[in-house]
């Protein structure tokens, strides 16, 4: 029985155990289900030629000895066999390869196989998540055939491009656009046509990055109110003729509503959305204007093209908790992480699951299970533990996804920058710039941006028109050339991510001889960035 | 009674019989407040539909009466939906039900008193038709808006149920349109110019709408409310109301052909008594048909089972008839039985239907669904285990199996808390899912096939440990001894073979390498023998270094092959510990056969023996086969060339030289015993000759003869030369040179077959000798032998304390001794041989 089925034959609390029922795990029960995957897992890894190269000739039988003996890896330890497709050398024949941006890599993609068990798993957790987005309490799925989908996730070979269609094999959704039509347009016109649509005809569920539903609220309101855009209004005028006469019925007493309230109008006065799901860098900037213009609470997920479908958020919306059969978790603590980006050979502990600290900060490692090629990943992501005995939905521990680690300054979840990709950039300019470093840092309206601090070689400072103006545009172009995400984010999201802060000359090298080291290059505490520019700054 | 015509009579009689089957029905039924519900559903329906039938047919006591029954259940009704509403949804609204109670029981006491509607009056037309005139008063407005208000209470709560409780529209949408029909029905009826009955025609899709519900929820079960009783009783009352109603026109046909009032009255008891029965009968054996057989069926299949499994105790026919019983009755063709193998930790696949099925199949004992049904004694069905958050933990390769093996339901076999077994079962042939019934009838056969699987199981594992030998799973001696036993007065055996293995210098090898190893050894070799014989052959271990197997219905040369097999393959394969190389491990077999060797166990037995100890002693690694005329047939590799069927010759120089050595140690110890010695083997020997005895047999009789007071070593000199008869106690010592005998022979391995025949050359034929006071057949030829030509050689001889006896009276004394000293074959012949001059007295030293 398909899931659309299931949902208007099966009783709710049948398909609520079905979907949600590992939330209601407890520790003990959701470690045996890891563990015995694991051990499944150990020994197909194990036996496969990616294993034994990682492993030397040794043979893992239990967990401990897999922690024991397999180092924590990188996608350098798999490029060969993963980007060359090596079949013979993985543990399981794939099904199909996902894709993804390998930032500051050697090879510009990054590729991953998916086996058919961990395609089931994804199916079951994919419809798991519609099971808790579209339900306010437990026991609870209002989602129906024919219901009208916006989708705006990245479509295959990226991972949330796998969401369509399994969705697809489920229930029977109206996707906005149809996803055969939505794959040949691009990302930002598939976006701005399933708006449209929804519009006109009404929107059921939403699935899209944060910045991205945040971005179009926001348009949204402009547009529907009459905002600063002369065009937008006239557009809105022209929506109206073209819409269903429910949502123009919707659409008057909206604005009526509005206009005697004297706000502008936001979504949730024309549109009654039963899932919102949620994925990317930043959620927590835009969750709460999203989920106060859409009148619903966000189901924020982690997923990704190495670790799948990794978590969702329980129905108290206080973090998220792992699905079980997805990837084996292990978790770097956030100093042992920081080493490790200084010293590359230190290999620093791992902790699991039950053994976080509330409040502390993680690096995620993975180990991929069903057939998957990772084995003690470094995902190159930080998660907090926000309480490791879970609240009053669940009793597993439950992390929140904070950012990406430090050497990575991922924006809006659309492009991740890092310390090489800023040099090339320099580099290329031609900008007589001698020192630099880079931090993510937020607007007061917790808009996510990467402030670049840098410092003019001296004897540039009296040949060349150099201002902040000039530097900015200028490495925006180069930021551009070489990154295509970054690019998008201004024409998709029109975010301006640059801001620049030129130095007083020698300010890196009083700093060193202040400190005795250099101040790292990438996200440097705030308290280090002070000190670097102290009494020193040329806005 | 009169009768008056009413049209459409028989939708009234049609809603009758429905509402009183149901009713009834229903009686039979497990209760609850579902079920209340909907009987009083049915029992206001039947009271409105008949009490307004009747006051339309004027029945006795009159319509004024049958009016109030109807108008009072027609006040009732709005209730009886809204109970059945609320209970149905689980309504927890207390206060509220009890009001509207209240309310409906003040209206139906009001109505009785005639406050809302008084009784209509009653108008017959010229043409005979019957009308009743009701004149409603403004009162009726309170009954309608307590009718009006139940229903939105009702259909308020299934809005709510919906919307939420978020309950299933499916399961909500059928009582509703019920309702929905019953209330179009009744305006239908009150709409002028309309003669049909629709309300009561609505009443009756009503009834089968909630019905249907029911069904669906599975509220009840359906077999239980169909009993042929109640069949019986509906359809006889349903009957008798439908005949009753033509009654009238029967009497008016009768009366056309007699006027007789009695015969009219006979004649329509008669018909209206046929009438009914057939009715009855013909509805009985419809629904038999339709589900009591079926049921009837399940419950006869049940009942063969549990007899079946009752009379068999072996594991294999229990879970045949499991298999069969399971297929037949669920329709199945795939169906596995897998038991824990406690050894391996695993359970193992121990039954398939189909005999080609892989059987290679072993299941863990930590596979989540064994977790799951482990605590359960109910089924589990793969469709619901899917759903389940365990499943999520099931291996890819866990799922294939399922998948590979078509798996529905997987059910646990279980003693007591222990799972030691469970059955797979597959999907139904034609596809259609698992039912209740089903389930109820695999958790029969589950109970009553988990009792019978571990009965016997729990025998056969008894019975196993009893004939087992724990080291090497083969038979132990006393099994072996009564299946071969058994094997030769099984008349269809006319031949039958059997070989003695014995390991060649075992003793050595476990000094060398150290008992475990040797232990391997064992194993290793039982393994082998266990391989190569065939299924209907039997194999045990019959001591500690020596295995015996018996071929039933083969002959010797069959034997012979079996053994050059088994003995090939130990020279193929070297034992070897982590490398190193270990000492070839090599064997004496000895075979003899039924009827050409032997003609009963105990020959058997010996003969085989026998040979074995010829092996030993001509070099080892030998196969050496029985034949009774003397000679016997050597097979071996004792030059280490490896060629089979080459021919040993008899070589004791080993051997010889340690018995000259121990009649040396006599001879000087005690000379009279060193003579008495050589006389006794002489005349054993000859003896053993005269008996037909083979050659090798001859000789180890001589040796025996030689060493059989080999003890008398440790006899003090005083009690061995003292002059005189010996005391009690001093006797009681000299009886123990036989076991000091065995003790020196036990310590020269090359001897131990001397054994048999030196331990018993002091008992007796009665069985009252020493040391083992065993009888007849029973003592080895050897030492009957060897008892007969000892006594003679003691009466001929002369002693310290006595003369030497003549002849004669020797062979006289023997003579008289047969069947209770000696062995009455045995004296004939050696008494014979005297007579014949072939014994002659030989040395005659006194000593002392």
């Amino acid at each position: 029985m398909r899931y659309g089925e299931k949902l208007t034959q099966q009783h709710n609390v049948d398909l609520w155990g079905e979907y949600c029922g590992f939330i209601d795990l407890d520790y003990k029960e959701f470690k045996k289900i890891q563990e015995r995957l694991m051990l499944e897992q150990i020994r197909k890894w194990s036996d496969s030629g990616l294993g034994q190269r990682i492993l030397k000739g040794k043979h893992p039988r239990t967990i401990e000895d897999f922690r024991n003996m397999v180092p924590l890896t990188k996608y350098e330890d798999y490029a060969d066999v993963l980007l060359n497709k090596r079949v013979d050398m993985l543990p399981e024949e794939p099904v199909i390869w996902l894709e993804t941006t390998w930032e500051g890599g050697l090879h510009p993609i990054k590729t991953a196989p998916y086996t058919d068990g961990m395609l089931e798993a994804f199916d079951h957790n994919m419809l798991s998540i519609m099971t808790l987005a579209s339900s306010k309490e437990r026991n609870q799925a209002t989602l129906r055939n024919k219901d009208r989908v916006l989708f705006g996730l990245a479509p295959l070979p990226y991972v949330t491009g796998l969401f369509p269609l399994v969705l697809d094999k489920e229930i029977d959704f109206h996707f906005l656009p149809p996803v055969k039509k939505a794959n040949s347009m691009s990302f930002s016109g598939r976006n701005k046509e399933g708006f449209k649509m929804g519009i006109f005809g009404g929107i059921d569920g939403f699935f899209g990055m944060t910045s991205i539903i945040a971005y179009m609220t926001e348009s949204f309101s402009e547009s529907a109110s009459g905002g600063s855009s002369g065009k937008s209004k006239k557009s809105t005028k022209d929506k109206k003729y073209s819409m269903k006469p429910k949502m123009i019925a919707r659409y008057l007493k909206a604005k009526g509503i509005c206009e005697r309230e004297g706000r502008p109008m936001l979504p949730k006065d024309i549109f009654k959305l039963k899932a919102l799901v949620c994925a990317g860098t930043d959620t927590g900037c835009y969750k709460e204007k999203i989920e106060e213009a859409w009148d619903i609470k966000i189901q924020e997920i982690f997923a990704g093209t190495e670790m799948s479908l990794l978590c969702t958020e329980t129905p108290s919306h206080r973090g998220m908790v792992f699905f079980p059969d997805s990837c084996f978790p292990e978790f770097i603590p956030e100093e042992e992480s920081v080493k490790c980006q200084c010293d590359p050979k230190y290999q620093p502990s791992t902790l699991l699951l039950d053994e976080l600290e509330d409040g502390k900060n993680y690096e995620l490692v993975i180990t991929s299970l069903k057939g998957g090629a990772f084995a003690r990943y470094r995902v190159g992501d930080m998660f907090r533990c926000v309480s490791r005995a879970g609240d009053s939905s669940t009793s597993l521990p439950l992390v929140t996804f904070t950012d990406r680690i430090r050497d990575v300054i991922d924006i809006a979840g659309f492009t991740r920058i890092t310390g090489n990709s800023i040099s090339d950039v320099i580099s290329l300019s031609r900008l007589p710039i001698d020192h630099w470093v880079a931090k993510k840092e937020y607007y007061r309206d917790k808009k996510p941006y990467m402030h670049l601090y840098i410092e003019i070689k001296p004897d540039a400072v009296d040949t060349s028109a150099l201002s902040v103006q000039v530097l900015r545009e200028h490495l925006k172009v180069y930021f551009k050339f070489l990154d295509t995400d970054y690019d998008d984010l201004e024409k998709i999201l029109g975010v301006d991510p640059l801001k620049i802060t030129v130095l007083k000359c020698g300010a890196f090298n009083k700093y060193m001889e202040k400190n005795g080291k250099q101040i790292p290059r990438m996200n440097p505490t705030a308290h280090e960035i002070n000190m670097l520019i102290t009494g020193n700054v040329m806005m | 009674m009169s009768s008056t015509a009413v049209p459409y009579i028989w939708v009234p009689i049609l809603a009758v019989f429905f509402y009183s089957f149901l009713l009834i029905a229903f009686c039979s039924a497990k209760k609850s407040k579902l079920i209340y519900s909907f009987m009083w559903y049915m029992f206001v329906s039947l009271l409105w539909t008949g009490g307004s039938m009747l006051m339309r047919m004027q029945f006795s006591p009159g319509y004024a009466f049958w009016y109030q029954v109807s108008i009072i259940a027609v006040f009732a009704i709005p209730y009886a939906f809204y109970n059945f509403v609320y209970c149905y949804l689980h309504g927890n609204n207390r206060i509220e039900h009890i009001s509207m109670e209240l309310f409906t029981l003040v209206i139906m006491i009001l109505t009785y008193f005639q406050v809302f509607l008084p009784i209509p009056v009653m108008h017959v037309a010229a043409s005979g038709r019957t009308t009743f005139v009701y004149h409603a008063g403004w009162q009726l407005i309170f009954p309608t808006i307590m009718a009006v208000l139940l229903v939105g209470l009702s259909l308020k709560r299934v809005a709510n149920a919906v919307r939420v409780k978020h309950q299933m529209v499916s399961e909500v949408y059928l009582p509703l349109l019920g309702a929905a029909f019953l209330i179009v029905g009744n305006i239908m009826s009150v709409l002028p110019g309309i003669h049909f009955p629709f309300d009561t025609f609505s009443g009756i899709i009503n009834a089968f709408l909630v019905f249907f519900t029911l069904t669906r929820k599975r509220a009840f079960k359906l077999n239980l409310l169909v009993s042929p009783s109640v069949v019986l009783y509906c359809t006889l009352i349903v009957g008798a109301v439908l005949g009753a109603n033509f009654i009238g026109d029967g009497i008016k046909l009768i009366q056309g052909y007699t006027d007789s009032i009695t015969a009219v009255i006979v004649i329509m008891s008669v018909a209206l008594t046929i009438f009914v029965l057939i009715v009855g009968l013909l509805a009985y054996k419809a629904i038999s048909r339709i589900s009591l057989r079926r049921e009837q069926v399940v419950q006869d299949r049940v009942k063969n089972f549990s007899l079946a499994t009752s009379k068999t105790l072996n594991v294999h026919e229990i879970m045949g008839d499991i298999s069969d019983v399971l297929c037949e009755g669920l329709g199945v063709s795939h169906l596995m039985i897998f038991m824990l193998d406690r050894n391996k930790g695993k359970y193992v696949l121990s039954h398939t239907v189909n005999p080609l099925d892989n059987k290679n199949i072993e299941i863990d004992r930590d596979v989540p669904y064994i977790e799951y049904i482990k605590d359960s004694d109910t089924c589990l069905l793969l469709s619901e285990f899917k759903r389940s958050t365990t499943y999520r933990s099931m291996w890819e390769s866990e799922k294939r199996m399922l998948a590979d093996c078509d798996v529905a339901c997987i059910t646990p076999i279980r003693n007591n808390k222990d799972l030691t077994g469970i059955l797979l079962i597959g999907n139904k042939n034609n596809k259609a899912p698992y039912s209740y019934d089903d389930i109820v009838f695999l958790e029969s056969i589950q109970s009553i096939g988990s009792i019978a699987l571990n009965n016997a199981m729990l025998f056969e594992d008894t019975k196993r440990r009893a004939d087992m030998d724990d080291l090497t799973g083969m038979l132990n001696r006393n099994a072996f001894l009564k299946r071969v036993e058994d094997a030769i007065d099984a008349k269809e055996n006319d031949q039958l073979s059997l070989i003695m293995i014995s390991i060649d210098d075992f003793r050595l090898y476990n000094e060398l390498y150290g008992s475990q190893e040797g232990d391997k050894a064992l194993q290793y070799i039982a393994s082998m023998i266990m391989n190569t014989v065939t299924r209907n052959d039997i194999a045990g271990r019959y001591s500690g270094k020596e295995f015996c197997i018996c071929l039933p219905g083969k002959n010797q040369m069959q034997a012979l092959r079996t053994t050059e097999n088994i003995k090939e393959q130990l020279n193929r394969n070297e034992m070897g510990n982590g490398g190193i190389k270990m000492k070839k491990l090599t064997f004496c077999a000895g075979i003899c056969s039924i009827p050409y060797g032997a003609s009963n166990l105990k020959e058997l037995m010996t003969n085989a023996t026998m040979q074995v100890f010829s092996g030993k002693h001509t070099g080892k690694d030998k196969i050496i086969t029985y034949q009774s005329d003397g000679v016997s047939g050597k097979y071996g590799a004792a030059d280490g060339d490896g060629q089979q069927g080459q021919i040993v010759f008899r070589g004791y120089e080993g051997a010889a030289s340690t018995i000259y050595a121990l009649t040396a140690a006599i001879d000087a110890k005690d000379h009279y015993t060193f003579n008495h010695s050589s006389n006794v083997a002489e005349y054993a020997s000859e003896l053993a000759k005269e008996a037909g005895l083979s050659d090798e047999h001859i000789r180890i009789i001589h040796e025996a003869g030689l060493l059989h007071d080999v003890g008398k070593i440790a006899i003090p000199e005083s009690i061995l030369s003292k002059p005189g008869r010996l005391e009690t106690d001093e006797y009681e010592i000299m009886k123990t040179h036989v076991e000091h005998s065995i003790e020196i022979i036990r310590y020269l391995p090359d001897l131990d077959y001397l054994i048999p025949a030196v331990v018993g050359h002091h008992e007796r034929w009665d069985g009252t000798g020493y040391p083992n006071g065993i009888e007849g057949d029973n003592i080895p030829m050897g030492a009957r032998c060897l008892a007969v030509a000892d006594a003679f050689d003691a009466m001929t001889s002369k002693r310290s304390y006595k003369e030497a006896f003549s002849v004669e009276f020797a062979a006289k004394e023997i003579s008289n001794q047969a069947g209770k000293q000696f062995d009455p074959q045995l004296t004939c012949l050696f008494v014979k041989m005297i007579e014949d001059g072939q014994i002659r007295p030989r040395l005659r030293d006194a000593v002392g």
